[in-house]
């Protein structure tokens, strides 16, 4: 599917779909081969990280994504940027395709998407003080005089909350979230028009976790950023996107309006997530869909639905066939945005109280 | 009299560095008992790593220079040899570390590492060792473990590594447990299922549990009691309870209300508390905080308010009862 040489230009768009997203992802899939361990015979599969996700956004948009630790959240994007060759699928950003581009095609492409990474320390270099770290990329992209780049550096610096002392720091002298902040300055260093955030604030107190949210959505707001964020924290989540995904074992389930999703979600995935929930409030907890079963492995191959072993209402139906990621029924479908969700039994709304599953 | 499991008193840690010295931690107490699960919380870069890192001996000295008393069944940590401390370090005291990829040695397979521990510290025979971190790694929910213990961290998803550092610390089952921002790269219904098991080892064990965390909902579910930490020092403490409904310290105050709210319309501004975070290697006089406190007082900038006892049980360090002061308009923006 991913043949090379392929035509850059833009997929073939109907006229009245709106403005060219800044970002198209069409059936991605990210396949890891590997050989079986010392106790087995040399057999050859693959890990399905990511197994056929599709979505846009839109200039200026924020979509959410959210799933299970391993689901194929951070290689969704990692893929996205190249830096882990998708195995099939098409990346198209701001109309133009870049999946498969080598990386001196892939140069000016870097500057309009950024992204920051899930694990900080990792990501930076141990070597360079954090004044060069975050200058780095403006270098690569040649973009301020030298007179000019400490000055926007320590600006940087100061919108992501780090103290200006920091400037000749090196990153293992820096705490965990000192780091992420470090990672968030050098991405936005370049003025992308998209950011990829992955876990962007998971090492943050709450304090300077909604400062950078608030830098987040007031870069949104002046100069259209366009976000993809992936994060764990559901209230984090629900905060600033407008549109979430929630992905299970390589796959989107259940994709739309954020208040839709977290009023009333229709995946059962989704359900036991958004129960599982903690409130910060020690005087009030709530009743949670426990997730039974085996963990599902994403080294197997399945024919049909992967939640459907551990799935309060599934039916064997569900094993056998995959249920694709579904547009809501028009009586579903909130005022004009479209509402999608993998699940034969998304829109069965008596099929949950039949079940006898737990409340929401 | 027995001894206590932990007893902490006076810690300081400072880093030499040519910028000055950096008071990492300045002057922390505290003691944990059998059971007990103790939180952490506080501004990011106040000292809550560096405190217990000190604790097992994993201050690098240059820079870090460790003082005061950290008496683990009466023997201090702080003062015993290399020989003795790390005989109970990963046996006794276990700790999950904040950042799993600087912990793991990315060179070895994950079952190299979970192994070396067991033969380590339990004598384990190699295929002993292998059977038990296979069924660690079940337990913190790995799929295909029996397979995947083969790999090496990189091929792990973030998550996954932090659930491989889970595994390692619960391991040889310790007395006290320190988790450093355990369940950050966790999904909600992986974070209850690990959760539960701390729960469950310190049910079965009476492990003691130092619980880091920016997450005021984890800190709500799993602790008898909370710490508020601001640039080194012990700011605030007191029964998880009383902390979310009588804040006492301006810093756990502006914290608590700063977190995005459900009932909240999204998208609206959240309200960090103004103002930059303090450099600790030039600190003001006074109250750390002081300079970005909308309750100060003149003597807040003259004199660091010690610890007063609140009559329900907590205790805090701050010359204004907050319950009965307004608010200045933000400090400094
Ligand atoms: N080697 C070092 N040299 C100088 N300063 C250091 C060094 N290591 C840590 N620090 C500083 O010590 C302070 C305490 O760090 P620590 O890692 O304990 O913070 P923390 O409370 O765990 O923060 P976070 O929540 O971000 O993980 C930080 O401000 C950090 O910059
Ligand atoms: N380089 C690699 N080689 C082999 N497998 C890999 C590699 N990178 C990722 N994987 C596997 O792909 C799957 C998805 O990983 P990914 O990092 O995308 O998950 P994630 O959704 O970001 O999880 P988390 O929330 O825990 O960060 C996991 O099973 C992981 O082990
Ligand atoms: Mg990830
Ligand atoms: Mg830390």
């Amino acid at each position: 599917m991913n043949s090379l040489p392929h035509t850059l230009s833009a997929p073939p768009r109907p006229l009245d779909a709106g403005p060219v997203p800044v970002l198209e992802v069409r059936d991605l899939k990210v396949h890891f081969p590997f050989t079986r361990g010392p106790f087995w015979n040399r057999t050859n599969g693959f890990v399905r990280a990511v197994d056929g996700v599709s979505f846009k956004i839109a200039p200026g948009e924020t979509l959410g994504l959210v799933g299970e630790s391993g689901c194929g959240k951070s290689t969704t994007a990692r893929a996205i940027l190249n830096l882990v060759p998708p195995t099939s699928g098409a990346v198209y950003l701001q109309g133009h395709r870049i999946d498969g581009l080598d990386e001196h095609a892939m140069r000016p492409f870097r500057r309009q998407a950024q992204m920051v990474f899930q694990d900080p320390f990792a990501s930076l270099n141990p070597r360079m003080t954090v004044g060069s770290i975050v200058a780095e990329p403006m270098d690569i992209h040649k973009l301020h005089a030298p007179s000019e780049r400490k000055l926007e550096v320590l600006r940087l610096m100061e919108l992501v909350g780090l103290n200006p002392r920091f400037l000749n720091r090196y990153p293992h002298e820096c705490s965990g979230g000192q780091r992420q902040r470090i990672g968030i300055a050098r991405a936005l260093a370049v003025r992308p028009q998209l950011l990829l955030c992955d876990e962007p604030v998971s090492a943050l107190d709450v304090s300077i976790q909604a400062q950078v949210i608030n830098l987040l959505m007031d870069l949104q707001q002046r100069l259209g950023l366009s976000l993809l964020f992936i994060a764990h924290d559901l209230a984090v989540v629900r905060h600033i996107a407008r549109r979430i995904g929630v992905m299970y074992l390589g796959k989107l389930v259940e994709l739309g309006p954020a208040e839709a999703l977290y009023t009333d979600p229709r995946h059962p995935y989704t359900r036991a997530l958004l129960s599982s929930a903690l409130i910060p409030d020690p005087a009030r907890q709530r009743q949670r869909i426990a997730l039974t079963g085996e963990v599902p492995s994403p080294d197997r191959e399945y024919a049909g639905c992967r939640f459907a072993d551990r799935c309060p209402i599934a039916d064997p139906k569900c094993s056998i066939t995959s249920p694709p990621l579904e547009q809501a029924p028009p009586d579903h479908a909130t005022a004009g945005v479209s509402r999608e969700a993998a699940c034969f039994y998304a829109w069965d709304v008596t099929r949950w109280a039949e079940k006898n599953a737990p409340p929401k | 009299m027995p001894h206590k499991l932990l007893q902490v008193s006076d810690l300081k840690v400072e880093f030499r560095t040519d910028d000055g010295v950096v008071r990492a931690v300045d002057g922390v107490s505290f003691e944990i008992e059998p059971g007990q699960t103790l939180g952490l919380v506080g501004e990011s870069g106040s000292g809550k790593s560096v405190s217990n890192l000190a604790l097992l001996g994993l201050v690098p000295r240059p820079p870090g220079y460790v003082s005061g008393r950290a008496l683990f069944r009466g023997a201090d940590l702080l003062t015993m040899p290399q020989k003795q401390i790390t005989a109970i370090r990963g046996r006794r005291i276990a700790m999950i570390f904040q950042d799993p990829m600087t912990s793991l040695n990315p060179f070895l397979t994950v079952a190299d590492q979970l192994t070396e521990v067991t033969r380590r510290h339990l004598g384990h025979t190699p295929r002993q060792a292998l059977d038990h971190a296979v069924d660690m790694l079940t337990r913190v929910g790995i799929a295909s473990p029996e397979r995947r213990i083969f790999d090496y961290p990189h091929q792990f998803s973030g998550g996954m590594r932090q659930r491989v550092m889970i595994a390692m610390a619960l391991s040889c089952k310790p007395d006290v447990l320190i988790a450093d921002e355990p369940t950050t790269a966790l999904d909600v219904t992986v974070q209850a299922q690990i959760l539960d098991l701390m729960r469950e080892l310190q049910r079965a064990e009476g492990t003691a549990i130092i619980l880091i965390t920016h997450d005021m909902g984890v800190i709500a579910a799993m602790c008898h009691r909370v710490h508020v930490m601001y640039a080194g020092r012990i700011v605030e403490e007191a029964p998880v309870g009383q902390l979310f409904a009588v804040p006492r310290h301006p810093y756990t105050l502006g914290l608590l209300k700063s977190i995005p709210r459900v009932d909240e319309p999204p998208g609206t501004q959240l309200n960090p508390i103004a103002g930059q975070p303090p450099d600790l290697a030039h600190l003001p006089p006074g109250c750390a905080f002081a300079p970005r406190c909308p309750y100060s007082i003149a003597r807040c900038t003259q004199e660091v308010p010690p610890l007063f006892d609140a009559p329900d049980g907590g205790r805090f360090a701050c010359f204004v009862d907050v319950r009965t002061t307004a608010p200045r308009e933000a400090v400094c923006e």
